[in-house]
């Protein structure tokens, strides 16, 4: 299954929120190129979401641009 | 009305009575800036609506407060069940939500809060602290500063909103003349080599916290990112009072006549 849109990995964090969703963190355990093909993400999103690293996973998601109308400022997203 | 914490880590952390309450208000009003939170809300209810648009760069928080608070009390006034959604806990360093339910009451309104999980809850297992082993002083930066309180220095000591130091609008970037001032102060009474943990929780599934100590020395010049809160471990464990001890000891007849301990910081 590949993500449709162009918000795969803010979609894909989303998906992770989820409390329903626990299977997806030992899949990417498991399987994280499985996990990066199904969802789209690209090499640094994972090595990012591996590192547990919170301001590289930051970044990657403000570069997504999915912000919608929000705007990135010094405090985070404002509409 | 129901005043709601989404948590801090999107999703993982917003309450099944949360989610419950999200999901069954007419009108929705959230506060957070983290995309996935927002995301999260307005997937449990489409008619969520942001209070983020209220910040400004330009305008005093008090003025952005009040405008939060009044919009909130207008859809319960209007006869709307109302869900109002604060990141972290919201009676925890949360201004517009203690208002809203302030006003709601004085209205005649229910309004009830629940609780959620804040900053502090996520520092407490982060750096692995039990509030019981040494006690707990928590301050807005600020407050602290402006507020000459007597502080325990064997007590740890927590402050919130660091970044924020001396701003009345919200900043763009750090406040670094507030930082230093903080940084100076803290010196005063640990030293310059005491141990200072600059903290931020983890916001996103899989990431870790933002655990950074420097020295109080290096405080000043450290990177401190916008939500970031100061733990300064307490200097040494406070000391037993013998006298205090014995008198817990004694019979409850004799206890009425043993002296009475001050307990002073220092």
């Amino acid at each position: 299954m590949t993500n449709g849109n162009n918000c795969p990995f803010r979609d894909f964090l989303i998906a992770l929120a989820d409390p329903a969703n626990d299977d997806l963190r030992t899949r990417l355990d498991d399987d994280p190129d499985g996990i990066q093909e199904e969802f789209g993400l690209s090499t640094a999103q994972i090595a990012a979401l591996a590192s547990g690293n919170q301001k590289k996973i930051a970044k990657l998601l403000k570069q997504e641009g999915c912000g919608g109308t929000y705007e990135v400022t010094y405090w985070g997203l404002v509409r | 009305m129901t005043v709601v914490g989404t948590g801090i880590r999107a999703g993982l952390q917003l309450t099944p009575e949360a989610r419950h309450a999200i999901a069954a208000a007419d009108e929705v009003f959230y506060l957070t800036t983290e995309t996935l939170t927002i995301s999260l809300i307005e997937e449990i209810n489409p008619r969520a609506r942001s209070l983020v648009g209220y910040y400004s760069t330009n305008r005093p928080r008090s003025e952005t407060y009040e405008e939060m608070v009044s919009v909130v009390i207008g859809a319960l006034d209007a006869g709307r069940n109302v869900c109002a959604a604060f990141y972290g806990h919201p009676g925890s360093y949360v201004w517009p939500a203690h208002e809203a339910i302030r006003r709601a009451h004085d209205a005649g309104h229910d309004a009830t809060m629940l609780p959620g999980i804040s900053a502090e809850d996520c520092l407490i297992a982060d750096l692995g602290i039990d509030p019981a082993t040494e006690g707990w002083q928590s301050y807005i930066a600020e407050d602290f500063l402006i507020r000459p309180r007597r502080f325990d220095v064997h007590v740890p000591l927590i402050l919130r909103q660091i970044a924020a130091i001396g701003e009345e609008a919200t900043p763009e970037a750090p406040n670094r003349h507030g930082i230093q001032v903080l940084a100076s102060v803290l010196q005063e009474y640990f030293g310059p080599d005491h141990p200072a943990t600059i903290y931020v929780a983890a916001t996103y599934p899989l990431a870790k916290p933002i655990i950074d100590t420097v020295p109080l020395a290096e405080l000043a010049t450290a990177d401190v990112p916008p939500l970031a809160t100061l733990y300064v471990p307490a200097a040494s464990p406070a000391e037993a009072d013998p006298v205090m001890e014995r008198r817990l000891a004694a019979d409850t007849d004799s206890s009425s006549s043993s002296p009475t301990t001050a307990h002073a910081s220092s």
